[in-house]
């Protein structure tokens, strides 16, 4: 039962007539893990997460939350809570009064209700405003009012689209306080955004998505730290000229595609594989005995593959 | 960093638990009281209720947010007004030339407006509740709660029915109080008869306005408005003066119910098409009307629309 994941989507496929918003996504999301869709406006991520919360039909794929087809709403959704596309609550109501109707189909009782809801109305900063009525809120109150929604029955997924959007400064810097005091034990978080930061501040690991395709999946630290984007190349250079015991034993390492022999000092390895391997290679080149000189390492990170995607969207 | 579910400081002199029966069972006044970690991250194990429980919280929020309808209150004194512009009128307004001079004929006259603000009260209440949800997006909200649409469609369209219900029968209490002043006999059999249809055409306006909405994402208000109160009408009236149908005829088309309630309590006039018509010619006589089969084509009906309007919610793509 443990390694049952929180979000499991496979080959989700999305076409609003011949247009495709979604086109054979996949990922999951671990229990305790915080995933973020990275992606340019128009990506599909509020599609994907739309899909994830049942709101739209996926033209094929499937979707399981805690095992359970999202197909069964109900039983699917009893430990999620989303925002998605900034609802707005109802303005005639006061958070108190939406507490209470999101408390009452999640089946929470009256007592219990009302202790949650002290609780994330204080998180939310919302805990002195909760006999005013929402029509009269900012629009960052109003979303933390749809957070606090999505937090009371203190869920162990959360879905978010796109949480800071439209906020002004402040708004944004409130929420993402608030969504950093989001981890406890065994909680997913699954968000959206267009923001880089906001990923890197928060989760653990990124799905980016361009034109309703994942581009690139995988661990935030490493993606951003390190180049594991696609093969790097490694340009070693050595003191001595170069023979072909060492290009042989650099191509037959494991995660090496390429080697090319620059001139009598240097070579090129094109590779793609984890750390280990990456240390593996540059041993061999020290081991050699013709005198490592440097390593230069150059690729894509997450930064500048992010940076050139919304670059294009732009032009 | 803050844990959402711990407290982020303790506030003073409230460190220490209070005792047991000091707690706070569930108040959303603020009593000092504050949960100790293990309380807040008790794993606290919820169920989503059964869907009959769910219907019941949607419908009762949406009678919450019906209470803050002004329109509501504002028919309210509408009907208030009628026994004390009854009061007003009598003595200047021959009401002999609109209804039977008799107790219940002067019920039907109180009442003549019941078609026209059935219409309008059940467009304006129910047609509006879904359009609602989607364009001010709370929908977005609701949908992607553990709850299925359809018991979220039927909650909302109950409050509505019960709403519309109250606010008719408030309507006949008052029009009843208005001719208490000078009548003291009512022929029961009609009264009862005008109330059923009452009833039942209650269930017709608000599962096909409340269906309207379903369907129409703009305007459903108006537009449910138009075909229930003039369109329809106007129709069947048109293939009942050129005998394509008979006064059975109006049993199939339903909408024709606060009418036929108004004429069966002896009344010539009422606000709406039919009424106008009657008044001219005074050819309708709901007198020979079959009221179970009545009630039976009105249920389903309303069953059909409701159906329906469910089935296009429950097919929308968000
Ligand atoms: N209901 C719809 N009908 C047609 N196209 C849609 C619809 N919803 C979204 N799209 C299109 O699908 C693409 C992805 O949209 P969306 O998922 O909202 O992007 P994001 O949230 O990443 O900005 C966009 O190009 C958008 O225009
Ligand atoms: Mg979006």
């Amino acid at each position: 039962m443990n390694d049952v994941k929180a979000i499991e989507v496979s080959h989700l496929v999305k076409r609003y007539g011949s247009f495709t918003a979604v086109s054979d996504i996949s990922f999951d999301v671990a229990k305790g893990e915080f995933m973020g869709l990275l992606g340019p406006n128009g990506a599909g991520k509020s599609t994907t997460l739309k899909a994830v919360t049942g709101l739209l039909r996926p033209t094929s794929g499937e979707i399981r939350i805690q095992g359970v087809d999202i197909k069964d709403h109900r039983k699917a959704l009893e430990h999620v809570g989303c925002v998605i596309e900034t609802p707005m609550p109802y303005g005639d109501f006061t958070p108190a009064d939406l507490l209470q109707h999101v408390g009452r189909i999640y089946g929470l009782d009256k007592a219990e209700i009302a202790i949650r809801g002290r609780d994330v109305l204080e998180e939310m900063k919302l805990w002195d405003w909760r006999y005013k009525k929402i029509d009269g809120f900012s629009k960052g109150m109003k979303q933390r009012v749809v957070l606090a929604q999505a937090l009371l029955p203190n869920p162990d997924i959360i879905v978010l689209d796109e949480p800071t959007s439209g906020l002004d400064p402040r708004g944004m810097v409130e929420v993402r306080e608030i969504l950093k005091g989001l981890k406890r034990k065994d909680r997913s978080l699954l968000i959206s955004t267009h923001i880089l930061s906001e990923i890197s501040e928060l989760c653990g690991s990124v799905t980016m998505i361009r034109d309703g395709e994942a581009i690139i999946s995988g661990d935030v630290s490493e993606l951003l730290s390190g180049s594991r984007m696609g093969p790097i190349t490694l340009e070693i250079k050595m003191l001595k000229t170069i023979g072909p015991e060492l290009i042989s034993e650099l191509e037959s390492s494991t995660g090496v595609r390429d080697c090319e022999r620059m001139g009598d000092h240097v070579v090129k390895v094109s590779f793609m594989g984890s750390s280990e391997e990456q240390a593996e290679i540059v041993s061999k080149a020290y081991n050699s005995g013709l005198g490592l000189m440097s390593v230069n390492e150059s690729g894509k990170n997450l930064e500048s593959l992010y940076m050139e995607m919304t670059e294009e969207e732009s032009a | 960093m803050s844990d959402l579910f711990k407290r982020r400081e303790s506030v003073p002199g409230t460190a220490q638990e209070p005792a047991e029966d000091e707690r706070p069972k569930g108040t959303w006044e603020d009593s000092g009281y504050r949960m100790s970690d293990e309380e807040a991250h008790r794993d606290t194990v919820y169920h989503i209720p059964n869907q009959f429980m769910q219907v019941v919280a949607v419908f009762k929020t949406q009678m919450s947010l019906y209470s803050k309808r002004k329109s509501i209150y504002l028919v309210l004194v509408v009907a208030v007004m009628i026994p004390i512009l009854y009061v007003l009128a009598k003595d200047i307004f021959d009401f002999g030339m609109v209804a039977e001079a008799s107790g219940t004929g002067l019920i039907g006259a109180l009442l003549s407006m019941l078609p026209f603000i059935m219409g309008i009260f059940t467009a304006s209440l129910c047609g509006s509740v879904m359009p609602a949800e989607f364009n001010d997006r709370s929908a977005y909200m609701n949908m992607a709660l553990p709850m299925s649409r359809t018991a979220f469609c039927l909650g909302k369209y109950l409050a509505g029915v019960v709403i519309t219900i109250g606010v008719f029968v408030f309507a006949y209490g008052m029009a009843m109080a208005g001719s208490l002043i000078t009548y003291s006999f009512f022929d029961e059999e009609a009264l009862a008869k005008s109330f059923t249809m009452m009833l039942l055409s209650v269930l017709v306006y608000t599962s096909f306005t409340f269906a309207m909405g379903c369907f129409i994402k703009r305007g459903a208000t108006i537009v449910s408005f138009l075909i229930i109160a003039i369109v329809l009408p106007v129709i069947e009236l048109y293939m009942f003066m050129n005998s394509y149908i008979d006064m059975s005829g109006f049993m199939l088309f339903p909408n024709m119910l606060p009418d036929l309630a108004c004429l069966t309590l002896g009344s010539n006039i009422s606000m709406s098409p039919m009424g106008v018509l009657n008044m001219l010619v005074h050819i309708v006589n709901p007198a020979s009307m079959d009221l179970l089969l009545s009630a039976v084509i009105s249920a389903a009906w309303s069953v059909a629309f409701l159906v329906l309007g469910i089935i296009a919610i429950e097919r929308r793509e968000m």
